[in-house]
């Protein structure tokens, strides 16, 4: 690894396999209103969030993936506190993160930040850099840190951008100077200059092209490293995932359906709609050819979802098990079926090669 | 809670990066970096210059508002000599370039009832005319951004709540409003007018300024700064004013034109100012009875500075539009 | 330097009956306020009657603007088509006029655009709009397009189609639109479909399902697909023949075995060692040192040089598409003749042509025998490149 900053090369964090958990989340869910009407009454809730649990242990980088509407997105804004929690609790290293308030709140916030996915958007074009990251330090700044005062904040204003290999000097500059790869980097010195703990990376390359997505992970990854950090990495794209992340989770409307080590899910997923997802990757090596389970239909609406098992509608177990009531009256409980991977699917053990092999398909799915 | 160690550069380089980094850096500075920095508002004034029209228009509203602070100094005579007393009914005199008599030397020509002279009632009109137009919008200015802004900003029920009332002061008709507002304030002074046009015209601005808040609070860099912990105030005023000021200043520029124009219609009406002070707007209304007998410089004169001054703020405010789009590039 | 120019995406087989698209140096210049961009800055390509080629490249190579030109959908000012032709059926269309460009247009050459969102008029009925696709280039009554229309949505896949043709485009979703605009660009039974981004904006499994779409229409009707896209993926899954672009040029074109197991080209090794499926867990990802360069720098010579950890001296001046054999060419100087003592060091370097096994197990593949079988470095290598490249802003 490059060294950047003339001390000994970094050394590897250890393995986090048995960190303990920083992050609890139990029964998370987050409605969001619907409203019409003249008086704007509420005739009903888009299910963003729907009853998710689970834990993001210290140092992991915790990989969320799922389609648009999903959930994932809105899940790492409600914990960071950007969007309101309709029930359920988020509990931070013993401190209650839903019913923070106030000084409290803004204390929690330190330890907790958030990467964007546009480059583009997320840097205010009217403010130069050094504002840019030095505003969270001068919200936060008390007797303890010193951030009041001007001389340190330019200091770890410079050291943030150091630390994401960026000049000192491109403080002056302002964001439309820069290139897409380097605004990224710029969002990211600004989440760290707080030091935090936890960052929440909403989809931090999807937006950059592929050459410098590799430059931008590895950084990531250093930081981690070097900071003692934890991600909670939302993506769309598999393969990022599974590159970078230790475990992951699997999110479909609203909940989650598959959460394991990276590598077990990938290579044995036990959730139908996982092993579709993982089939429907196109891979870059035109010589595999892939077994492609075809999802029939379109996601349905957060607003409306299926009942029972959220999947039902589209699920090509149902379809081979001669679509069985339970998929349709009961929401199959998320269960542990190894050490450390946990399904929520009544028949997750009829997913075998040979059934996947079965469904296996191509032909133009209707809609 | 111990936070985890911010690392120190090692102490002594100017920059901790190695000399290796540093070129490869700079090398790859000069094909991506600007070699300059400039920062929102200088770009926007580059833009601006590019727009020539726009320069002319700015150069045409500056030298209105220059005519009207130093313009009464240098008049060649005295505004209130009356050249004619014995004549009752006195049309008044061309224009000396045009009727080839010099003596006395009137660049603009006379006025009939009045006998005053049109330059003098024009330079001296400037001043109110302008400074009516420039006080109307500053106080709608005021108001509507703050009204749209809380709107906006925080949503829900007090925005609609908000908005409903704007949309009750936008109906109503603004003759009434004048007549009503002058038999209580009393007519004729122009501090009333230029009131009545500031509280009644914040409307419109108040519905652009709403529309601002609404799509930038949803900005992704307005969901950064809350994630880190700023405060409501700071985040409108550091965030959301500034990325909004564009269509607002567009806004001010014909708002001034608006109100000049508009106290050209009401002194037409007779709810304008008193003509013992003179503004374009009354000197044009007063002057068109003459117009019959052939007293074109008396009208035409005024005329001309409101045309001027109104294309030249309206050219102003296109060029502002431009150079402050958010979505120009360099 | 070779004695025949390189040609992209041609057939193998010699005497194979004329391509349906033939482009030869196209230029499109755009005039702006700070300069010239050379968006697009000499490319040549053909595709074969039926046949599919993809050009790959990252935000800002020429891509989009290539298959805008050759659609004629640019605005001429500030854009400029310097020189070229775009041979299609036998003829240069960029000779052609307005009307008989139009004619073209949908007619014969369709195009489907990367987000369906906005690619769909939102106040007329999408039966409305695939009848006046129709309409426009057939000769048939109303009655008789509304026929065809409702059998277009069908073929791709939309169920109670003369239900759906009523309803006006928010009624769909991103995936169904997409499948919309299949089908408005197939009513018309085009002998060129040109892709440009059409599933970058739909998810994975959406995504796939779009892909099978085309597959499957394209393979049923002939007819020929030029595919844009920056998603390597796709490109294998979708194509034959691929041609990369970096600065408005073509720096690397083939098939796709060859181009996407074997680079020759140091921007497309660079590109596909780079991407997180080849990379090892626990390991820095291999990473094309430095950024795109600025369109109105543009270095001197050839463009990829700042960034290529093989530059010698002879970099400073541009290279030409080198002909390696047939469609396989590389715009690079390890190429030439000259430099063959070079070229095979390139070759065998750890990490060279070839180490295109992918990490992950289920992907684990023996590749087809190469057909470069003059290259000492046909076998693979399969460890992970090490290069000692340096990140950076």
């Amino acid at each position: 690894m490059t060294v950047i900053d003339g001390s000994a090369s970094p050394t590897p964090a250890p393995a986090p396999a048995a960190g303990e958990a920083l992050l609890e989340i139990r029964n998370l869910k987050t409605y969001f209103p619907i409203r019409a009407g003249l008086l704007r009454r509420v005739i009903g809730h888009v299910k963003a969030v729907d009853d998710v649990s689970f834990e993001i242990r210290r140092g992991e980088i915790f990989g969320l993936v799922g389609e648009s509407g999903c959930g994932k997105t809105t899940l790492g804004r409600t914990i960071l506190r950007l969007e309101p929690p309709t029930a359920g609790s988020i509990v931070f290293e013993g401190q209650d993160v839903l019913a923070a308030k106030g000084r409290d709140l803004k204390r929690l916030r330190r330890r907790m930040q958030v990467i964007f996915q546009d480059p583009m958007s997320s840097l205010n074009p009217r403010m130069p850099v050094s504002d840019l990251i030095a505003e969270g330090l001068l919200a936060q700044a008390d007797d303890e840190n010193g951030w009041g005062k001007r001389a340190i904040r330019d200091e770890r204003v410079g050291d943030s951008l150091e630390a994401v290999k960026l000049r000192r000097d491109y403080a002056r500059r302002y964001p439309h100077e820069f290139s897409g790869g380097q605004r990224q980097r710029i969002g990211i010195a600004r989440a760290l200059a707080l030091a935090p703990e936890f960052i929440f990376a909403d989809e931090p390359v999807s937006a950059l092209d592929v050459s410098i997505q590799s430059q931008v992970l590895n950084l990531l990854i250093e930081l981690r490293d070097r900071f003692d950090l934890t991600y909670l990495f939302v993506a769309h794209n598999l393969s990022v995932v599974r590159y970078i992340g230790d475990r992951l989770g699997v999110m479909y409307l609203g909940k989650l359906a598959e959460i394991g080590d990276v590598d077990d899910v990938y290579d044995n997923p036990q959730h139908p709609y996982t092993v579709s997802l993982m089939s429907a990757v196109p891979d870059p090596d035109p010589t595999v050819r892939k077994r492609r389970i075809i999802l029939t239909g379109d996601v349905p609406s957060p607003a409306n979802p299926p009942s029972g098992c959220r999947f039902h509608t589209r699920c090509w177990l149902r379809e081979r098990l001669d679509n069985p009531e339970e998929c349709e009256t009961e929401i199959p409980e998320f269960r542990e079926i190894r050490p450390g991977h946990r399904v929520a699917c009544h028949f997750s053990k009829e997913v075998t090669p040979d059934t996947i092999a079965a469904a296996s398909r191509s032909g133009i799915a209707p809609v | 809670m111990a936070e985890p160690q911010h690392p120190r550069p090692v102490r002594g380089s100017v920059t901790s990066l190695s000399p290796a980094e540093l070129e490869a850096i700079e090398g790859a500075l000069d094909y991506e970096v600007q070699l300059e920095s400039l920062n929102q508002w200088q770009l926007a004034w580059r833009r601006f210059k590019k727009h020539h029209l726009a320069v002319v228009g700015s150069l045409i509203f500056l030298g209105m508002c220059a005519i009207a602070i130093v313009g009464p100094i240098f008049l060649p005579y005295d505004p209130t000599d009356i050249g004619n007393p014995s004549q009752i009914v006195y049309a008044g005199r061309p224009p000396s370039w045009a009727s080839g008599n010099f003596q006395p030397f009137l660049p603009m020509g006379e006025t009939g009832r009045l006998q005053r002279d049109v330059l003098a009632l024009v330079v001296n009109g400037a001043r109110l005319s302008l400074l009516i137009g420039i006080i109307a919008t500053t106080i709608s200015i005021l108001i509507g951004t703050i009204w749209g802004g809380i709107a906006g900003y925080f949503g829900g029920r007090l925005d609609t709540v908000m908005m409903r009332i704007v949309d009750a002061i936008l109906s109503l008709p603004l003759l009434f409003v004048i007549l009503v507002a002058s038999k209580f304030l009393g007519s004729g002074s122009w501090v009333t007018v230029a009131l009545i046009f500031g509280f009644l015209g914040w409307g419109g601005i108040s519905r652009l300024v709403r529309s601002q808040f609404l799509s930038l609070r949803e900005e992704a860099f307005v969901d950064a700064a809350r994630a880190v912990g700023v405060s409501n105030a700071r985040i409108i005023l550091r965030h959301i004013l500034p990325n909004s000021l564009s269509p607002i200043i567009v806004a001010a520029t014909l708002s001034i034109a608006g109100v000049i124009v508009g106290e050209a219609f009401v002194s037409y009406l007779g709810f304008g100012v008193d003509v013992t002070q003179p503004t374009w707007g009354n000197v044009l209304s007063n002057s068109l009875e003459f117009i019959t007998q052939g007293n074109w410089w008396w009208p035409f004169f005024p005329g001309v500075a409101i045309v001027l001054t109104v294309l030249g703020i309206n050219f102003m405010g296109d060029g502002l539009r431009d150079a402050l789009d958010p979505r120009a590039r360099v | 330097m070779s004695n025949t120019p390189a040609r992209p995406g041609s057939s193998s087989t010699p005497g194979a009956e004329a391509p349906i698209l033939k482009v030869r140096d196209l230029r499109t210049y755009f005039h702006t306020l700070d300069g010239v961009v050379k968006a697009v800055d000499g490319v040549d390509f053909e595709i074969p009657r039926g046949g599919r080629l993809a050009i790959v490249g990252e935000s800002g190579c020429g891509k989009s603007v290539t298959s805008l030109t050759i659609m004629r959908l640019l605005d001429v000012p500030p854009a400029e088509i310097a020189s070229g032709e775009i041979i299609f059926d036998g003829r240069d269309i960029l000779t052609l006029s307005r009307e008989e460009m139009h004619k073209i247009r949908g007619g014969e050459i369709a195009m489907i655009f990367q987000e369906p969102m906005t690619s769909l008029n939102p106040v007329l009925t999408i039966g409305d709009q695939l009848t006046e696709a129709i309409t426009l280039h057939r000769e048939v009554t109303r009655k008789e397009a509304t026929d065809l229309a409702v059998d277009a949505l069908r073929e791709v896949g939309i169920s109670s189609p003369e239900r759906r043709i009523k309803q006006y485009p928010h009624e769909f979703s991103g995936g169904m639109r997409q499948r919309v605009m299949i089908a408005m660009a197939l009513a018309c039974q085009p002998k060129l479909l040109i892709a440009d981004e059409p599933t970058t904006a739909l998810d994975v499994t959406i995504q796939r399902q779009i892909l099978e779409l085309i597959e499957e229409i394209q393979a049923r009707t002939g007819t020929a697909l030029l595919l844009i896209t920056h998603d390597l993926g796709v490109v294998a899954e979708t194509v034959e023949q691929v041609a990369v672009m970096y600065g408005g040029r073509i720096v690397e074109s083939g098939t796709v075995e060859e181009v996407l197991l074997h680079p020759r080209h140091p921007y497309t090794r660079g590109l596909l060692h780079s991407i997180p499926s080849r990379g090892t867990k626990g390991q820095p990802l291999a990473v094309i040192k430095g950024v795109v360069p600025n369109p109105f720098r543009m270095p001197p010579g050839c463009k990829f040089q700042p960034r290529c950890p093989y530059a010698f001296e002879r970099c400073g001046e541009e290279p030409d598409l080198i002909e390696i054999r047939g469609s396989r060419a590389s715009r690079c100087w390890l190429e030439d003749p000259a430099y063959a003592s070079r070229l095979a060091g390139y070759l065998t370097e750890p990490g060279a042509a070839g180490s295109m096994v992918s990490a992950a197990p289920s992907g684990a593949s023996a590749p087809t025998p190469s057909a470069e079988a003059t290259d000492p470095a046909a076998s693979l290598v399969p460890t992970p490149p090490v290069h000692p490249q340096q990140e950076l802003a």
